[in-house]
C-alpha cells in the first residue's frame, strides 16, 4: 500500500495543490474572522490615549489607511493566484529580500494575533468563572484547547475551516447589534448619555495621534484575505469583493461599537478595560444583552485565531515552497489538501507565545509587524503600475486614484509610526532589529539554497522595460 | 472539584488528542506519500482552469465528430 502510493506519484508525474473551493463569503470570513475580536477589544485603549472623540478621530483616519491597504490589495491579489498574499506580491513586484521580510511580517504578525486571540478566550472563561463565584480559574487549558481545535479544523480542510469561520464571525457582527437594540441606540437618553459621556480631546491632539496605534485594531487583519488567493475558485472576482465588502462591514462595525460603549461607560473606564464590549453590557444591566456580548467576544476571538492559523500557515508554506525557508514546509496534505506541515509546525510557536501571558507585549509586536507590511504597500503599488501598466495584465479589479491612495497609506503609517514610538518605542525598535538581523541571515546564508527560476511560476507577461 | 475544574481537565485530554491525532496523520502520510509527490505544488497553477480547457477541448472535439457524421 505505502509503496503502491509512492509509486503512484511518482509514476503519474501528478502534482498536488491546494484545493480551490473558497468564495466571496469565505474571503470575507477569512477577513472579517481575523479583525472583528479587535471590536471587542483593544480598540478602546485608543479611548484610553486620546479620550472618546479623539477614538473616533483616529479610527476613521486608520479606517482611511486599511481602505487603501484593501485597495490597494484587492488591485494586486485579483492578478496573483498564489498563496502567501503580500509575500508573493513582494517576491514577483520588488525581489527576494523584501519577500522574505514581508513574509516573516505576516507569520509574526498572524501567529501572534493567534496567541493574543488564545489569551483572550482563556482571559474571559477566568472572567465568567468570577462570576459564578470560582475565583484563580487556570486559564491554561482554554488556550490550548482553542489553538488545538483550530489547528485541527485547519488541518482538515480550507472549506470546513472558513465555513465555520463564516457562522462565528456572522453571530459575532450580529452581537455589536443587540447592544445596539438592547441600549435603544437610536435614543439617547433613556440608557445611552452621548452628550454626557463623548468628553472634548483630553490630551488634546497628541492624544488623537497617540489613539492611531490602538485604533489598527479595529481593523488589524483585513488584509489577511489574500492569503486565499491559491484557494479561490475565481481569484480576479472573489479576492476583490470579499476584500472591499469586508472593509465596509469593519468601518461600519467599528462606528457601532465606539457609539455604543462610548454612549454607555465613561471614557476613563472604557480607556482600561479588557472586554470593553462586555463591560458595556454590564453597564446596560440586560442580561440578556450581556450573554449576547458574552458570545461576541467569545466567537470573534475564536474566529479571528481560527484565521489567523490559516494565514500564517500560508504564509509559511509559500516561504517554504520558495525555499526561503527549508522546503520540508512547501508540502501539501494529500487528502485534505492544505500546508499540514506548516499548520502542525506553528502550533507549539503559538502556543508558547500564549503561554507568555503578556498579552499587550505580543499584541504590539503583532500590530508592529503589520505596520510593517502595511509600509511596503505603497512601494509595491507605485512599482505593480510602473512595470505592469493598466491593461498590460488581466486585472480583477482597478482601484481608482493611483497614485493617490498610494501616498495617502505612506503618510498614514509614518504617523502611526509616530505614534507607536509615543507608547512602545522600545518594542519597535527591538522589532526592528530583530528584522535587520533576519534580513542579513536570508542575504548572506540562506537566498544561496534559493533556486531562482523555480520561484516564479505565474504567467505573467514580461514586464514593461524587461 | 466544580464545573469549571472538570472544564480544564475536559480541555486537556480533548487538545492532547486532538494533538495526537494530527501528529500521527502527519507521520503516516510522510511516510505513505512520496516526498516529490508532497512537494509538488506550485504556485499559479490553477487546476479548475485547466479542467475547464479540457472540457472545452472535449466539447469542440464532439461537436467536430457530430458535423463530420452529418
Amino acid at each position: 500500500m505505502s509503496n503502491q502510493k509512492k509509486a503512484a506519484g511518482q509514476d503519474s508525474r501528478e502534482r498536488i495543490s491546494l484545493l480551490k473551493v473558497l468564495g466571496p463569503a469565505h474571503v470575507w470570513a477569512l477577513g472579517v474572522g481575523i479583525v472583528l475580536v479587535g471590536e471587542f477589544m483593544g480598540y478602546n485603549f485608543s479611548i484610553g490615549k486620546g479620550g472618546a472623540l479623539g477614538s473616533i478621530i483616529a479610527c476613521w483616519f486608520i479606517g482611511l489607511l486599511y481602505t487603501c491597504v484593501a485597495m490597494i490589495d484587492s488591485e494586486v491579489t485579483s492578478t496573483v493566484a498564489a498563496a502567501g498574499g503580500q509575500y508573493s506580491q513582494a517576491k514577483h513586484i520588488i525581489g527576494p529580500l523584501m519577500a522574505f521580510n514581508v513574509g516573516l511580517y505576516l507569520v509574526f504578525a498572524y501567529t501572534m494575533l493567534e496567541a493574543a486571540d488564545a489569551l483572550v478566550v482563556g482571559d474571559l472563561l477566568v472572567e465568567a468563572a468570577k462570576d459564578f463565584g470560582h475565583a484563580e480559574l487556570d486559564p491554561r487549558p482554554f488556550v490550548v484547547f482553542t489553538i488545538a481545535i483550530l489547528a485541527w479544523l485547519n488541518y482538515r480542510g480550507v472549506f470546513m475551516t472558513l465555513t465555520v469561520n463564516f457562522i462565528i464571525t456572522a453571530i459575532a457582527f450580529i452581537s455589536i447589534y443587540v447592544l445596539f437594540i438592547g441600549a435603544k441606540g437610536w435614543a439617547p437618553g433613556e440608557f445611552i448619555q452621548p452628550e454626557g459621556l463623548l468628553t472634548d480631546l483630553p490630551y488634546g491632539w497628541l492624544g488623537v495621534i497617540a489613539a492611531f496605534q490602538f485604533a489598527i485594531w479595529y481593523y488589524l487583519g483585513i488584509e489577511g484575505t489574500c492569503q486565499a488567493a491559491e484557494e479561490v475558485r475565481s481569484v480576479a472576482r472573489s479576492l476583490p469583493l470579499g476584500t472591499m465588502t469586508g472593509m465596509m462591514t469593519l468601518l461600519i462595525a467599528a462606528t457601532v461599537t465606539w457609539y455604543m460603549t462610548s454612549s454607555l461607560v465613561p471614557w476613563e473606564y472604557l480607556g482600561m478595560s479588557y472586554i470593553p464590549q462586555y463591560d458595556a453590557a454590564r453597564a446596560l444591566g440586560n442580561p440578556f444583552v450581556t450573554i449576547c456580548m458574552f458570545v461576541g467576544t467569545l466567537f470573534s476571538a475564536v474566529a479571528s485565531a481560527n484565521g489567523t492559523i490559516n494565514d500564517a500557515a500560508r504564509a509559511w508554506f509559500s516561504m517554504g515552497r520558495d525555499r526561503y525557508l527549508p522546503v520540508w514546509f512547501g508540502a501539501v496534505h494529500p487528502r485534505y489538501r492544505t500546508p499540514y506541515r506548516s499548520i502542525l509546525f506553528l502550533v507549539p510557536v503559538a502556543i508558547s507565545f500564549a503561554f507568555t501571558g503578556l498579552l499587550d507585549q505580543v499584541i504590539t509586536f503583532s500590530i508592529l509587524s503589520g505596520l510593517l507590511g502595511y509600509t511596503f504597500m505603497p512601494i509595491n503599488m507605485m512599482r505593480f503600475r510602473k512595470l505592469w501598466p493598466l491593461g498590460s495584465i488581466r486585472r480583477g479589479y482597478i482601484h481608482p486614484f493611483h497614485p493617490l491612495p498610494a501616498i495617502t497609506l505612506f503618510l498614514l503609517c509614518c504617523i502611526t509610526y509616530f505614534a507607536t514610538f509615543l507608547g512602545y518605542g522600545t518594542q519597535l525598535l527591538a522589532m526592528m532589529t530583530f528584522y535587520i538581523v533576519a534580513s542579513l541571515w536570508f542575504h548572506f546564508h540562506r537566498y544561496k539554497y534559493v533556486k531562482r527560476g523555480d520561484q516564479f511560476q505565474m504567467t505573467w507577461p514580461r514586464p514593461k522595460g524587461y | 472539584m466544580d464545573i469549571f475544574d472538570i472544564l480544564g481537565y475536559g480541555c486537556w485530554i480533548v487538545a492532547g488528542l486532538l494533538l495526537l491525532w494530527m501528529v500521527v496523520d502527519f507521520f503516516k502520510v510522510n511516510s505513505e506519500y512520496d516526498e516529490e509527490f508532497l512537494l509538488s505544488s506550485r504556485e499559479g497553477h490553477d487546476e479548475i482552469a485547466e479542467q475547464e480547457k479540457m472540457y472545452a477541448a472535449e466539447r469542440e472535439r464532439k461537436a467536430r465528430e457530430s458535423d463530420s457524421s452529418i
